[in-house]
């Protein structure tokens, strides 16, 4: 089911039937809204570009790189923390026992250790982990969805870049900068959608005027209904105020490709068992939804805020306090979710055309602190890699004893920026065109 | 019960190489139960080794937590993710199903509901900040509240408890130095005062029915394993020694039995054992997650949160002798 939303009001008299029609007719042309083929892929490295979507799973918080996928057994008890490990399919490869699924598939995707940001406050690593610069080295810089949005355009009545959250990341006090166009403008933003853990798909840019009450996009009289009720309450100079991305609601609502491809309750019921129901679990599976309708950018994040518990935030990583209490629920809907991701995309022939990524802004701190928990590490986390070109079943770099620091070569979020790009067909002549991601390293070791 | 209710099989599934070697290991019997599942179009539900299969409370399938019995058995609090940025209280008739939330006018998150023996007070934990959680032990006779704040930055209280008595409630909180400890906190909210001092993570604390004793875990074994210990604190005694991550001790009523969840196979199930440490039992074997045991005043049935199909529900399940 689609939540259309609850449309506010601004002015509703006067209304035009030109001015509706005008909606209908100019907004499939949204591709050219967001700017879809500006420019054209570059030459070198060709042979490396093979997917045709990328899914950013953003682990919004910084989760514990120790207490997941860069356990140190052999550490003391201070740093290595109190979960056991357990083995992979990678010889001498091990996750802790809160990671039981995907440690049963980790021939399925390559992991790297040795990340690191230049910040570790999470709306300036966040911005960094999603656009490759920092916030104050100048104007901010497009994301990566918004350089694939631009550069390669979206599919019909779909976003290029649609981000799958109730809102884009951010802390109580603060919102993360580099989620979208930047400084390339807000035409460039991703396309908001939420996902509830029953699977209700939720546009929250259709939040603008009243009169429109949920309706359920498989019904699509009731749908065309509410249209039509918007159409004979909206008045042209009011549609001249809606930004892009309302109007971009709009002709996705009007295309029954579009709708299918947001509406979950089209999946067989043992589909959208086997990724659980949870928020991010139904986000990930709708991601594989947009894939198959060739949106080429989708970012889940894992929750809008990064807090692991305070009043009207859901849920993050951040686990200053009570980390070891807090890990066993978030790592069981993780590991489940992803996993069942990974298998689907795998299973439905996806995965060459698929690269998913999976990161999130740092990691934590290796010593248990004096909270018995973890507080923010800038200097070592992990990512996780998967189809679209990359080799499956490697892990990448090595972290000191106590995970502490990379032994072998560290990455930064714009190798994972320039990698993404690279696997996109946006080629460093490209990048160098559009003006970013010019001196990263792409991450060859993935490839 | 409805006609898809899950019954007492369990049926592994899934590619890890665990999983192969479990099904390898499975008897007849299991074999006989996985033919009645697929054939005969039977639900999967958590393995018993007794004859009642489970009962189903809840069928919303989000997400759950910390179920107790109160009211003698006649109803069951529970904490549900109600809304993605809340967890909240909920109260639930064990004859007719019916829920209704016990603060309805609470916007915030509250979990981990504990109630004293006759009713009385109930502790429970509210957030009002970012990694800040408050002790809140509720009155119902005197409609009065006593709150404990701990203060200062990232702060927050896990695991409350009160005793059956009403007269404390202990809970887990970062020591003054390192570690985290159970500390207990008398009924008018002030002066708590440490029972454990570690290094390692105290946490989960429950008072025995008779309120002599308390079963936690604790990480001073280097991992999660489950301890018991006199009410004032001392003659700490470990009770679980296994690799694998054991958590959420629950006491049987009459004091013999302690139930715990346990990642020891590879998978979050439940177990029961004597309340000396011995006679390790089984409750539930299924891939999916099975935690958060809690008893039923008869000391013969478990009230577990299952996860089945993705869902998170309540289920009653038989208890092991």
């Amino acid at each position: 089911m689609l939540q259309i939303g609850s449309f506010r009001a601004q002015a509703c008299a006067g209304v035009t039937r030109r001015a509706f029609l005008r909606a209908g007719t100019s907004l499939p042309l949204l591709g050219a809204l967001a700017g879809r083929s500006e420019a054209s892929v570059g030459t070198d490295g060709p042979s490396t570009a093979r997917a045709k979507s990328t899914v950013f799973v953003w682990l919004w918080g910084g989760p514990s790189h120790l207490d997941t996928v860069d356990p140190k057994p052999e550490a003391p008890y201070n740093y290595r923390g109190p979960f056991t490990t357990i083995p992979t399919r990678e010889p001498g490869v091990r996750y802790t026992e809160l990671l039981p699924h995907l440690a049963a598939r980790s021939d399925r995707f390559s992991l790297i250790r040795t990340h690191v940001t230049p910040d570790s406050r999470h709306p300036e690593a966040a911005s960094i982990g999603m656009t490759g610069y920092k916030e104050d080295a100048g104007p901010i810089q497009p994301a990566f969805g918004s350089i694939v949005a631009r550069q390669r355009g979206g599919g019909g009545a779909l976003p290029p870049y649609v981000m799958l959250s109730s809102g884009t990341p951010r802390v109580e006090t603060q919102v993360a900068k580099g989620y979208g166009g930047g400084h390339w403008g807000k035409a460039y933003d991703p396309f908001v959608a939420s996902c509830s853990e029953s699977g209700e798909t939720g546009i929250p840019s259709l939040r603008l005027l009243d009169d429109i009450s949920p309706a359920r996009l498989d019904d699509r009289y009731d749908l065309q209904a509410k249209l039509d009720q918007m159409r004979s309450n909206l008045a042209e100079s009011d549609y001249g105020q809606w930004d892009v991305f309302q109007k971009m609601a709009f002709t996705l609502l009007s295309s029954r490709g579009a709708t299918a491809a947001l509406d979950l309750s089209r999946e067989k019921p043992v589909t959208r068992e086997a990724y659980g129901q949870s928020s991010f679990g139904q986000s990930l599976l709708l991601a594989r939804r947009l894939v198959e309708a060739e949106v080429p950018y989708v970012h889940v994040n894992w929750s809008e805020y990064a807090e692991a518990i305070a009043p009207r935030t859901d849920f993050g990583w951040d686990t200053h306090i009570h980390n070891f209490d807090y890990l066993p629920r978030l790592c069981q809907i993780f590991d489940r979710a992803f996993s069942a991701f990974l298998d689907d995309l795998y299973d439905r022939g996806l995965i060459d055309d698929t690269l998913v990524v999976c990161i999130g802004e740092f990691g934590r701190t290796p010593k248990i602190n004096s909270s018995a928990a973890r507080d923010h590490w800038k200097d070592c986390y992990f990512s996780i890699w998967a189809g679209g070109g990359v080799q499956p079943g490697r892990v990448i770099g090595e972290s000191t004893r106590l995970a502490e620091y990379p032994v072998t070569r560290a990455y930064e979020p714009s190798a994972v920026g320039a990698t993404i790009m690279q696997l996109m067909g946006i080629d460093g002549a490209a990048r160098s065109k559009l003006d970013v991601l010019r001196e990263a390293r792409v991450i060859h070791e993935l490839l | 019960m409805n006609s898809s209710e899950p019954v007492a099989v369990s049926m592994r599934v899934g590619g890890g190489e665990s999983d192969r070697a479990q099904v390898s290991r499975c008897d007849a019997r299991f074999l006989a139960a996985l033919f009645l599942t697929v054939f005969l179009g039977a639900g999967i539900g958590p393995l018993t080794c007794r004859a009642n299969p489970p009962r189903q409370l809840t069928t919303d399938g989000r997400e759950k937590r910390d179920p107790v019995f109160i009211e003698e058995g006649r109803e069951i609090v529970f904490t549900v993710l109600e809304k993605p940025t809340q967890w909240s209280l909920i109260r639930l008739r064990v004859a007719d199903l019916s829920t209704r939330r016990m603060h309805p006018d609470i916007a915030v998150s509250e979990y981990d509901a504990s109630f004293s023996r006759d009713g009385r007070y109930y502790a429970y934990l509210h957030n009002d900040g970012n990694l800040r959680t408050k002790v809140v032990i509720h009155d119902t006779r005197e409609s009065s509240t006593v709150r404990h704040d701990p203060k200062g930055g990232f702060v927050g209280v896990e695991n409350v408890s009160i005793a059956p008595d009403g007269r404390c409630a202990i809970f887990a909180f970062p020591g003054k130095s390192s570690g985290q400890q159970i500390y207990l906190l008398p009924a008018d909210g002030k002066n708590r005062q440490p029972l454990t001092e570690s290094e390692y993570i105290d946490a989960c604390p429950r008072f025995s029915a008779d309120g002599e004793r308390i079963a936690f875990t604790s990480t001073r074994s280097e991992n999660f394993d489950i301890f018991v210990m006199n009410a004032d604190g001392k003659q700490i005694r470990q009770l679980t020694r296994h690799l694998g991550y054991d958590d959420h001790p629950a006491w049987s009523a009459d004091g013999r039995r302690i139930a715990f969840t346990s990642l020891r196979d590879g998978n979050y199930d439940v177990y029961v054992m004597d309340s000396d440490g011995s006679r390790l039992r089984r409750v539930t074997e299924h891939p999916e997650r099975d935690d958060f045991a809690s008893w039923h005043p008869d000391g013969k049935r478990l009230v577990v949160v299952s996860e089945r199909r993705g869902k998170s529900d309540l289920y009653l399940v038989d208890a092991p002798e």
